[in-house]
């Protein structure tokens, strides 16, 4: 049995004044394994959100099951962390009680929660920020924040929704890093859902390329440019080498074909 | 040396010290054509008195007082009727507010209750609060009560709505429960456009409170004002509306305050 199985599931949006009824998700069918670090990637409107919104609890499948441990998902849960792209973080709060937050309303301890935010903060570099409001940090280190939030739960799956999608290309760099060294760190399963070819190639070790209207899984790709990272490669090289370019270059032509698109 | 000037395609703004100086020049300007006119004559004293008139009338209104009671026995009265309407609106206001926003039963309940009656004009509603509840101070705070209650209401709603859904989603992968969504995240979330209500919500207070006490009431600011137009006392009659004027604005001032100070990152997301 698979850690995480998404089992044939579809959704369905009904029909509203506006809107005709449309099919996010036609037909799933997806395993997840507890150390993996999945990416899923496809142009906008193609279901990638909904397929991590199913496993968060947000929202049910119109159709099939999707199961943790062989049971259905019922709701959003405290194993299941989720780091957003924005809007996520409270902003009367500062940094220390927003990673706080969690264990608060877990009933934590005022000690353990104490230690385990330091821990938290340290992880992802934010200890002198502590005491910051956090509408005054730059877009990445409001990420931090979140990825310190999510992680003070310790949860057993990171959902990452194009949590880097807002960002400059250098700190994105620098964060796609941070990423990976929590994940080598902590192994957990990583879902991280995203719109850039060369991020899901860098970070995952399984790369799921949809396709949309319906969005559909077009293929599943094994990958292992992040192990030769984590195992000490330079990302500069790995990004340009030529596998990993022609993998981009044959993702690039199932995402955006180059006849007959619409861009 | 030529300094590059850049015309904003929109604004014209000026340094807050500027703005504040073009305010207090204006207002001077004003008091200085009322005190003019008044000055020569032009307008006779029982249409418009003169400034000087007015303060020695808050002086006299204050020692001596005017149909029983001093200035400061009429402002009390009205400020507890005022106040007391304020604080029992915000305390049901709130939570009704709450629960219309995350709630479509209690909202398809209240909401065209309070949408009906919220446009009408107190002095239109006043009959019948008397019929059912007479002419003592209770029928006059539930007036000013129901004034204060629709705005608060309405932007509590408003806020809970727009507190962004990651924020709720964000709380519920933490593990906190629906109470907990609602006092950590929704009522936080919905404070800057609570205070606004609240803001709004005292406005409306005072513009009730003249109606208020129309009716059998033998102390207050609003009758003061309608009492001494009765003997044609016009310099009562400003000096009343002065003296209102000036508490709403610094109520209006304090909430100003308690914003800054409540909800600071209030526009910075």
């Amino acid at each position: 049995m698979s850690f995480i199985t998404y089992e044939d599931v579809s959704v369905v949006f009904p029909a509203t004044r506006k809107n005709e009824a449309t099919t996010a998700l036609e037909n799933i069918s997806l395993q997840l394994e507890p150390t993996e670090l999945v990416v899923v990637i496809g142009r906008s409107g193609c279901g990638k959100t909904t397929l991590l919104n199913l496993l968060a609890g947000f929202m049910p499948p119109s159709k099939g099951r999707v199961l943790m441990d062989g049971l259905p998902i019922v709701g959003p849960g405290v194993e299941r962390g989720v780091i957003f792209q924005k809007n996520a973080l409270m902003p009367w709060l500062n940094v220390r009680k927003n990673v706080e937050l969690g264990l608060k309303f877990q009933k934590v301890s005022a000690e353990t929660r104490k230690a385990r935010v330091e821990e938290c903060l340290a992880w992802v570099g934010l200890e002198e920020f502590a005491n910051h409001r956090v509408y005054e940090l730059s877009g990445g280190m409001q990420q931090r924040v979140g990825i310190a939030r999510a992680l003070s739960s310790d949860p057993r799956i990171l959902l990452m929704d194009e949590p880097l999608g807002a960002l400059d290309a250098l700190t994105r760099e620098t964060l796609q890093e941070l990423v990976l060294d929590i994940w080598n760190k902590s192994h957990k399963l990583i879902l991280l859902i995203t719109h850039s070819i060369e991020e899901a190639l860098f970070m995952g070790t399984k790369l799921v390329v949809m396709t949309p209207r319906p969005g559909r899984i077009h293929k599943v790709y094994p990958l292992d440019f992040c192990e030769k990272f984590i195992a000490g490669g330079d990302a500069r090289a790995i990004k340009s080498s030529p596998e990993f370019i022609a993998l981009r270059e044959e993702i690039m032509n199932v995402i955006h074909p180059k006849e007959g698109g619409d861009s | 040396m030529i300094i590059q000037s850049v015309k904003d395609p929109l604004f014209r703004q000026y340094t807050g010290r500027k703005t504040l100086i073009i305010s207090l020049v204006t207002s001077l300007l004003l008091i200085g054509l009322w005190w003019f006119v008044t000055a020569m004559g032009w307008v006779k004293p029982l249409f418009l008195p003169s400034p000087g008139q007015i303060v020695n009338k808050l002086g006299e209104l204050s020692s001596t007082g005017f149909a029983n009671s001093t200035l400061w026995e009429h402002a009390q009265a009205s400020l507890f009727r005022v106040f007391s309407a304020f604080a029992l609106a915000c305390l049901t206001a709130i939570p009704i507010g709450i629960f219309m926003g995350i709630h479509d039963l209690v909202k398809g309940i209240l909401d065209p209750v309070i949408e009906f009656y919220r446009p009408l004009p107190p002095l239109a509603y006043l009959p019948l609060i008397i019929i059912w509840l007479g002419i003592g101070e209770t029928a006059k705070i539930v007036l000013i009560y129901l004034a204060v209650f629709a705005p608060v209401c309405l932007s509590t709603r408003a806020g809970v709505r727009s507190v962004a859904r990651e924020k709720v989603l964000a709380a519920a992968t933490l593990g906190a429960s629906r109470a907990q969504i609602i006092r950590h995240i929704v009522f936080p979330g919905a404070l800057p456009e609570i205070l606004t209500g609240m803001r709004v919500g005292i406005g409306f207070g005072w513009t009730t409170l003249v109606a208020a006490e129309m009716v059998a009431a033998t102390a207050g600011l609003g009758f003061m004002v309608l009492n001494a137009k009765d003997f044609l006392a016009t310099d009562v009659v400003l000096t009343g509306i002065i003296v209102i004027g000036g508490i709403a604005y610094g109520f209006d001032m304090i909430m100003r305050l308690m914003e800054r100070w409540l909800v600071p990152w209030k526009g910075q997301e």
